[in-house]
């Protein structure tokens, strides 16, 4: 693996880049592979690729302090890895989330009761705990925690 | 939540201490608190009244103060817990006691509520009076009479049913009741809140079946008040005659009164003249 190989600080792209010869092949086909876990595990960027080099859009993947880069190739016959040093910096992504009720510019009165719901993702953790979420007001300050948690939803429900 | 406009803001933290915050405009306008102390009733004399608060409404914990403004002259009761949502009193003597609850919000809006307790001396069996008028007592089958009943009530506020029983397959339409409820099935009136002496009058159409058989029909009806019923009186037989049939075998009479020779099965048809 010649890019990154340990210690780098990557950005939102990477062009990875490794160099791998077989005396007597020039039909070799390369697979690239991620570890945000320093190699525990491994996620299939890209296969079938011809050239010896892959842009990857860190983005769309988990970042993180233990990233490694590893690529395979195969004549067809034999198989042989090429896998980054050390391990290497991908940036962290911050939660996605968004509250799909009360609609934006909702009106209420104090004798209704309002349903808080939302929804969000986090590439890294995946499963978000209740103390990760809370809902708030500006005129009121903290409305609470989620009270009821699934994969990717949270529910808040108050009364006002 | 306060009145106003709110800015909500959801934030969610992954476990890297990254944090996303995502907001909506959301506005919560006030409405004025509601005052509930219940519904007027008659008690006996010597009951403990409850009151009951819990319906009203307001923004935030509601503060409750209960008041008798009126009561009979010599009564000596007093509101114990009057500071409480849930509240009694003893009706220590007979006559009308006016309850007030007032109740004020977190916002300190205000509202007030109040409540007629009727006492009544305990066992005092209601005097209710009622009697029918039909206006047509002598009917072909299929025909229909215009019905009414006048009830008087007695010197107590009350709720009053009343309860017709026509024969099977007759039907009854409303014209004029001023009830507060109509229970088709069992041909109930029922009116919550009769003042005192007050009269209440129920007006309907009752219609004859074409097949019903001649003969002397009962219509009988009852007033129920406070757990006593009493009967309807007055006009309470309607007797009818045979109706016009011509529907039920196909015919067209050219005019009443024509007798068809329709063979073996059918012989005489001589309808009487209309009512």
């Amino acid at each position: 693996m010649i890019y990154p190989n340990g210690g780098e600080q990557l950005g939102d792209s990477v062009n990875v880049t490794w160099q791998i010869n077989d005396v007597d092949s020039n039909n070799l086909t390369y697979e690239l592979l991620y570890s945000i876990d320093a190699g525990k595990t491994w996620l299939v960027i890209a296969m079938d690729l011809k050239e010896q080099n892959y842009t990857v859009n860190l983005k769309e993947l988990p970042g993180g302090s233990n990233g490694l880069f590893k690529a395979i190739v195969t004549d067809g016959v034999n198989t042989v890895t090429s896998e980054s040093n050390a391990v290497f910096n991908v940036p962290d992504k911050p939660p996605n989330v968004r509250i799909i009720s009360p609609g934006n510019d909702s009106n209420f009165t104090t004798d209704q009761t309002v349903v808080f719901v939302g929804e969000g993702y986090d590439i890294e953790d995946i499963y978000l705990d209740n103390s990760s979420v809370r809902w708030s007001s500006d005129k009121q300050g903290i409305l609470g925690s989620i009270i009821q948690f699934h994969l990717q939803d949270w529910f808040l429900e108050t009364t006002i | 939540m306060v009145p106003g406009d709110h800015n909500i803001t959801l934030t969610a933290n992954d476990s890297n201490g990254a944090t996303t915050n995502t907001s909506i405009r959301i506005r919560i306008d006030e409405v004025a608190p509601f005052a509930n102390g219940g519904k007027d009733r008659t008690v006996s004399v010597g009951d403990i009244v409850q009151l009951n608060g819990s319906r009203s409404k307001g923004f935030g914990k509601l503060v409750y103060k209960w008041e008798i403004v009126d009561k009979p002259v010599g009564s000596q009761t007093n509101i114990t817990n009057s500071d409480n949502v849930s509240s009694k009193f003893i009706a220590d003597l007979p006559g009308e006691y006016v309850i007030q609850l007032f109740v004020r919000d977190a916002l300190n809006g205000n509202a007030i509520d109040q409540t007629r307790i009727e006492a009544i001396l305990g066992n005092t069996t209601p005097q209710i009076s009622s009697s029918r008028t039909i206006d047509v007592k002598t009917l072909a089958a299929g025909s229909e009479t215009g019905v009414t009943v006048v009830i008087q009530n007695d010197d107590v506020k009350r709720p009053l049913t009343l309860q017709e029983s026509i024969p099977d397959g007759w039907n009854i339409t409303r014209i004029s009741d001023g009830a507060d409820d109509f229970k088709t099935g069992t041909n109930e009136w029922i009116w919550y809140n009769v003042t005192s002496n007050a009269v209440k009058t129920a007006k309907y159409n009752l219609k004859i079946p074409p097949g019903a058989p001649p003969g002397t029909y009962i219509i009988n009806g009852n007033v129920m008040a406070s757990d006593t019923t009493t009967s309807v009186t007055g006009d309470n037989t309607i007797s009818v005659t045979e109706g016009d049939i011509s529907s039920e075998i196909g015919l067209t009479l050219p005019y009443r009164g024509t007798v068809y020779n329709l063979g073996p099965a059918f012989e005489v048809l001589t309808l009487p003249p209309l009512v």
